[in-house]
């Protein structure tokens, strides 16, 4: 018991020691560090000082953190945003003719008819049996009537801005001179496309009746081509007001 | 002498460890140790008057060490230096024991009594 007594007082003591030479090891030498009266007095004030500038400064990281997640916020936002508006512009893009477009449709193919035994030219029949631009109007008109969403004639897009427009043996369209055979691509409803092209009284079948060649085929899926650079008006404006 | 032995012993080993205490903690150490000091010369002095009890002195060393401690930190909280409650106190004491252990040992001198080596 003596012995336990002995070695308790002993740890104890070590521990005392130890804990009085770690703590005068903090204090830098040569140095006066105990405060007086007035210096404490000065010492607390400071302390307290700056604990209120940590308190102030707390939260002040709160209030910008908060902020800063905010403006996280707004940006997830405007990501979306302009992943919207891109999509838009694609998509704008697409049915504008700036960008390729896919989907299903009609493919069709227009040939001038053969000409007549005994023919003579500039007749009627030589007339009849041979694409015009008229009727290339008429059976484009037929079609967005009937579901069609983007049309492309031998590879040029066509567009609200787009002419057709007769030049000679040409169609003239997007200011490219077309020769026939016209291969004409249609994205758009396929059942209703579909529909028109087996219907009686169409531009289809005038076509046929005049003897013109019209092969119509239908496309579960096409790829309809980009073919006219981005329209920069000269003399439209949007208005403004 | 034990006592004594330990504390240089502490000392050396403090000077020698490369250990470094938080300044933040340490008024918190300052005071503790001065507690536990005060528990160590009690220890002593009740050893010379054959009073020692083995749980008042582990009770008392880490009891008022942690009181110390506590009051240390509430003096840091409400902005008032509590933490001089426990250095007047134990300071006071630390004195006091020291001042019995000085007659004991020289009463032991003086008349040559036997006593037991601390």
């Amino acid at each position: 018991m003596k012995r336990f007594s002995q070695g308790m007082m002993f740890l104890a003591a070590l521990v005392v020691g130890l804990g009085i030479s770690l703590t005068m090891s903090q204090i830098p030498r040569g140095k006066n560090t105990e405060p007086t009266d007035q210096s404490y007095a000065v010492l607390l004030e400071n302390r307290n000082t700056l604990r209120k500038d940590i308190y102030q400064l707390t939260h002040e990281i709160d209030y910008l953190t908060e902020k800063k997640e905010a403006y996280e916020l707004v940006m997830e936002d405007e990501d979306g945003l302009y992943e919207k508006m891109y999509k838009e512009l694609l998509r704008n893009g697409r049915f504008l003719g700036y960008e390729e477009v896919r989907g299903p449709g009609l493919q069709l193919k227009l040939q001038d008819g053969p000409a007549k035994e005994g023919e003579v030219p500039g007749s009627m029949d030589s007339w009849l049996r041979i694409i015009h631009n008229e009727d290339m109007l008429k059976l484009l008109n037929e079609l967005r009537i009937h579901g069609a969403e983007a049309i492309e004639i031998n590879g040029q897009r066509v567009t609200e801005t787009s002419e057709i427009f007769c030049s000679w043996a040409f169609i003239s369209i997007n200011g490219e001179k077309l020769p026939a055979p016209f291969t004409i691509k249609v994205v758009g409803d396929l059942s209703r496309l579909s529909a028109y092209g087996v219907a009686d009284f169409t531009q289809i079948k005038n076509l046929l009746s005049r003897g013109i060649l019209v092969e119509v085929e239908k496309r579960p899926i096409m790829t309809l081509e980009a073919s006219i650079a981005p329209l920069t008006p000269l003399f439209a404006e949007e208005n403004q007001r | 002498m034990i006592v004594l032995f330990g504390l240089v012993l502490g000392v050396l080993l403090g000077l020698f460890l490369d250990v470094r205490i938080p300044d933040a903690y340490s008024l918190y150490v300052a005071v503790a140790i001065l507690a536990a000091f005060d528990s160590v010369l009690g220890a002593w002095k009740a050893h010379l008057q054959k009073t020692y009890d083995s749980w008042v002195f582990i009770t008392g060393f880490f009891g008022n060490t942690i009181i110390a401690s506590l009051l240390t930190f509430l003096g840091e909280k409400l902005g008032i230096p509590m933490y001089l409650a426990a250095v007047i106190f134990f300071g006071g004491r630390l004195f006091q024991n020291f001042a019995t252990i000085r007659r004991s040992l020289l009463a032991h001198k003086i008349k040559g009594e036997h006593h037991e080596e601390v």
